[in-house]
């Protein structure tokens, strides 16, 4: 019974706040109250839930839900509702059969008469794995039920994305393969088995057919597996790899299986570091402040229970508890670990990172001592699983030293543990002249490897022709690279015929413009109109170019010619871009919901125009970065009468005010429906679609932004001109050769680069280009045009060097600030932390 | 002269009537007096805005017929929640939920140390609660029904109604502090 000695339990704390105690029991807890702060604090804290409960604000009824209950009503549908209360379900054991079958009957014929609805899935698939919670080194059996999208096959291929609990590199090479062959049975089911390797602790799958041209991706979000432990819960080293698995796109899953973690194994320090270590990463204000308290608390805890302890595991203890104490900024404690830490496993992966950390706080102040401090590291213990980080940090700083053997020496190094990015290290090279002609050949292996599909680099969501095109498009930059380096090394002929060939497809406004540029400076004007009409067309820097690019160009057009020129270049673009494009219907009935709680279709809302969609999260670091840009173009592309639709949270009250703060005016909807969602295969932020004016989409699962101005650009003039097309493709057609290089392997592409040595050498090359040197008259126009794009913040500043486009570096350049490397060797280093979290 | 209710009263009983009969103005003035109710309710017990928009459609498309047993038995309003109340309950049993439907979404950040409960906080933890848990803390705590009614609704006995809502207010409090 109740005693007011003790405190009352929740349960009577709970009855009480209802009033729901009788007189003595009431009297009893009254008097305990009176007393006792805690109790007090629950009672209030029930009774504040309630109150907050019921005054949550309801979702608005849609406005269109009333005409469609009446039409349906109208058509004479109706609904059988349960009128009778439920019958009371007594414990199993004292109900009899009668009263079972009774229930039952009960149950469905109360149950509500659903009538059929317009499904939208018609295209989904289902994949079942058996055990669904496998033991280490399992056998599995996989049944896969296919959508419409892979009809018709015998057997398809299960491939998977494989992360190990020991470590694999943090650069993610060679880890998709084909693991089982599913083979159709008589009832449709495509069935197959395969081992989990002893070391896989968390896989991630996709079914595609036998060439890899139609992939089931489970709407881009995979199918996943976790490897379980003896007491049935997922392996924590399994959510460890999830969360990193995630992080690459799908930052929000990431925070959840990191909270997750953390709710499994909460006396595992490394559950909580690795949770603080996303949360530091995606909140702002309180939020942040929060995390950190409890980060530090937590730190606290483990703290004072591993003092007490005489010996630690290195890897999941000591290490980890070093880092936090770190990360959470608690200088002491830090010091104190650090301390044990190199007394005690110096040589570790922790250890050596400490170590690292010591020298590379000197770089700063003295590079070179730095690089030979990492040189006499590399030398006593090997860099360890850490390697691909710390080659890179070494290598960026011998880069900013400009020390030829240094740069040589390291590069050799870092690529022997990261050779995809043999363009970034090529390009780095080629910055120095005394490297440049190896950077050169660096570039050239580099575009010839981009010429294969290789299927251990395919993503498991990307088809072959996928993954050709986008390697089609890197190969490009890669050129656009090389050019840069043809031309730094005053080899203009080869320069300018490469960069040519870079811009020959696909549509890069910026590269357009250093051609242009080029020519000009070459005194070619004629040869500058074209790639100039075309960087004149695109949208946004056609915009900050205006009347000046026609002027640069001297008396050759007058306003009405630069005009037509244009707007050929305009209808290249259209091709151009449109090459690329996809067309896939969207479902008829995709509802959204307005800010003001209105239910409309994706249809009225897009009008018919071409529609930009953007999926962003303000607590996803990359989607955050992304904002001002979105804002930017989102902007400029309702200025020019586009529809834009951006999805993000709720709007609850702080979101709004937050929105306000921010100053963020994206026109925002709500998906409750998760229609827009699933008609997209919507996943992760920031994630950008293009829909025509149709309602089809035509550009998808975009992660940046920076194309869709063009392809927006080129669905609009697809809309209006599409009489005219044959007309319009101007003087040069579109050059194909990159993607013939790709479907007729090395071979092709090698003739490519050997076309620009054979420019070089003289042979061949720009023999055509008039070399009118120092027209002052043009030399003076010229140089508004390249001061007012530099200003321009949307576009690209104009580049001796072409952006190299995305690297796969894993840092990020570091060339001439060292005063950054410790926070980003950090960074990269806790990253590598959370890829191989120990078992 | 009829009071204000008295008057209510007659004009449901007409309308009851009506939609009995079929008349879709007669259902559509049903709609436009109980939708935002039955809506509210399905929304605080689903926790989904979709399933939330079946449970009105079904309701209003099953009154022409139900109306007929309803038989002027107390408030119609009250009346009809209850229906809509069963029509969700049976819902859960005969459906096997879908979580990713919740209204909030579940990568809602803990937006924690504005005020003492925080709204979004709160949402998602009710998203959170098992449905059975769910079930009596909104019909008890939202709606305010007694535990006898709330346990007739559901089939239990006023008993395990009391328990479950001690264990819902037991695990808010957990995945809020």
């Amino acid at each position: 019974m109740l005693r007011t000695v003790l405190h009352p339990g929740f349960r009577h704390l709970s009855l009480y706040a209802d009033g729901d105690l009788d007189a003595p029991a009431r009297r009893r807890v009254d008097a305990h109250l009176e007393r006792c702060a805690r109790c007090r604090a629950t009672v209030v804290r029930v009774r504040l839930i309630d109150a907050e409960a019921r005054a949550l604000p309801a979702a608005p009824l849609p406005a269109d839900l009333r005409a469609r209950v009446l039409t349906r009503h109208g058509a004479g549908e109706t609904v059988i509702l349960p009128l009778a209360d439920s019958p009371v379900r007594e414990p199993a054991r004292r109900r009899g059969w009668i009263a079972a079958a009774a229930a039952v009957v009960l149950a469905l014929v109360g149950a509500p008469l659903v009538l059929p609805r317009a499904e939208l899935e018609a295209n989904r698939s289902d994949l079942v794995f058996s055990p669904a919670a496998p033991r280490l080194g399992a056998t599995v059996q996989v049944a896969y039920r296919g959508g419409a999208l892979l009809a018709g096959e015998e057997r398809l291929r299960l491939r998977a994305r494989y992360l190990a609990h020991d470590g694999l590199p943090v650069n993610g090479l060679g880890r998709q393969a084909v693991v089982a062959e599913l083979v159709r049975g008589r009832d449709g089911v495509f069935r197959g088995a395969f081992q989990l390797p002893d070391s896989v602790v968390y896989a991630a799958f996709a079914v595609e057919d036998g060439a890899g041209a139609r992939v089931d991706s489970n709407g881009r979000k995979l199918w996943e597996l976790l490897a379980h432990g003896p007491d049935g819960r997922p392996r924590f080293e399994a959510l460890a790899q999830r969360q990193f698995d995630h992080m690459d796109g799908q930052w929000e899953q990431a925070q959840e299986n990191a909270r997750q973690a953390a709710a499994l194994y909460p006396d595992r320090v490394d559950a909580w570091f690795n949770l603080f270590f996303i949360e530091r990463r995606s909140f702002t204000g309180p939020a942040a402040d929060s995390a950190l308290a409890r980060a530090r608390a937590r730190l606290a805890e483990f703290d004072r229970a591993y003092r007490a302890r005489a010996s630690l595991d290195v890897e999941s203890e000591l290490g980890i508890v070093t880092r936090f104490a770190d990360e959470v900024g608690d200088t002491a404690r830090y010091r104190y670990w650090r301390a044990r830490l190199l007394r005690t496993a110096p040589n570790t992966l922790w250890g050596v990172q400490e170590r690292f950390y010591d020298i590379a706080r000197v770089a700063e102040r003295d590079p070179r001592a730095a690089l030979a401090g990492f040189d006499s590291l590399w030398s006593q213990v090997g860099l360890g699983r850490g390697a691909v980080v710390y080659l890179s940090v070494a290598l960026s700083l011998a880069e900013s030293t400009g020390d030829a053997e240094e740069i040589r020496r390291w590069a050799g190094r870092y690529l022997r543990y990261a050779p995809e990015d043999e363009a970034g290290v090529g390009a780095a090279l080629a910055r120095h002249p005394a490297l440049r002609e190896e950077g050169m050949e660096r570039l050239r292996a580099r575009i010839r490897a981009l010429a294969r599909v290789d299927d251990a680099l395919r993503p498991l969501e990307r088809t072959v022709t996928e993954e050709r095109r986008a390697r089609a498009e890197e190969a490009q930059r890669v050129l656009a690279e090389l050019g840069a380096a043809l031309l730094a090394a005053g080899r203009r002929g080869a320069a300018l015929d490469t960069l040519e060939r870079a811009t020959r497809t696909g549509w890069d406004a910026a590269l357009f413009r250093l051609v242009a540029e080029l020519r000009l400076q070459g005194g070619d004007t004629a040869g500058a109109a074209v790639p100039l009409a075309l960087a004149a067309a695109d949208p946004l820097l056609g915009a900050t170019l205006g009347d000046s690019a026609r002027l640069v160009l001297g008396s050759r057009f007058d306003a009405a010619a630069w005009r037509a020129r244009v707007e050929g270049a305009r209808r290249e673009m259209r091709e151009r871009v449109l090459a690329h494009a996809t067309r896939r219907r969207l479902p008829a009935r995709v509802r959204l919901r307005t800010a003001d709680g209105r239910t409309v279709t994706l249809r009225e809302i897009s009008g018919g125009r071409p529609t930009f969609v953007a999926f962003w999260y303000r607590y996803c670091p990359p989607s955050r970065e992304q904002i001002p840009q979105l804002q930017r173009i989102a902007a400029a592309l309702q200025r020019e009468g586009y529809t834009v639709i951006t999805l993000t949270e709720p709007l609850t009250p702080e979101f709004r005010r937050y929105l306000g703060e921010q100053r963020i005016t994206l026109p925002i909807y709500a998906d409750p429906w998760k229609e827009l969602e699933q008609a997209l295969d919507q996943t992760g932020t920031p994630n950008y679609f293009v829909l025509d004016g149709a309602g089809n989409l035509r550009f998808g699962t975009l992660r940046e932004l920076t194309a869709v101005p063009a392809q927006m650009a080129a669905l609009a003039e697809a809309g209006g001109a599409s009489a005219s097309r044959r007309e319009s493709v101007p003087d040069r057609r579109p050059a194909e050769h990159l993607e013939g290089a790709a479907r007729g392997g090395p071979r092709e592409a090698g003739r490519g680069i050997e076309v620009e040595r054979g420019a070089a050498d003289g042979a061949l090359g720009v023999g055509a280009v008039e070399h009118h040197a120092g027209d002052q008259q043009r030399a003076a126009l010229h140089q508004p045009l390249l001061v007012r794009a530099a200003i321009d913040g949307d576009v690209p500043a104009p580049v001796r060097q072409p952006d190299p486009g995305v690297r796969k570096h894993p840092l990020p350049p570091l060339r001439r600030d060292p005063a950054l490397l410790v926070e980003r060797v950090r960074e990269q280093l806790l990253l590598l932390h959370l890829s191989s979290v120990s078992g | 002269m009829p009071t204000v209710s008295e008057q209510q009263q007659i004009r449901d009983a007409e309308l009851v009537e009506r939609a009995s009969a079929g008349s879709a103005d007669a259902l559509g003035a049903l709609y436009d007096r109980y939708a935002a109710g039955v809506h509210r309710l399905a929304c605080s017990l689903l926790r989904s805005a979709a399933e939330a928009e079946d449970v009105v459609q079904d309701v209003f498309l099953g009154l022409p017929r139900a109306l007929r047993s309803y038989a002027n038995r107390g408030p119609l309003e009250a009346w009809i929640q209850r229906v809509a109340a069963r029509t969700v309950l049976m819902r859960m049993r005969v459906h096997r939920r879908r979580r990713e439907d919740a209204l909030v979404a579940d990568a809602a950040p803990p937006a924690r140390g504005e005020s003492p409960v925080d709204r979004v906080a709160l949402e998602r933890a009710l998203a959170a609660l098992p449905d059975a848990l769910r079930v009596v803390f909104v019909l008890k705590v939202v709606e305010g029904y007694s535990h006898d009614e709330v346990a007739a609704l559901v089939g239990i006995t006023p008993e395990t109604s009391r328990v479950r809502l001690f264990r819902a207010r037991k695990a808010l409090q957990d995945l809020l502090s």
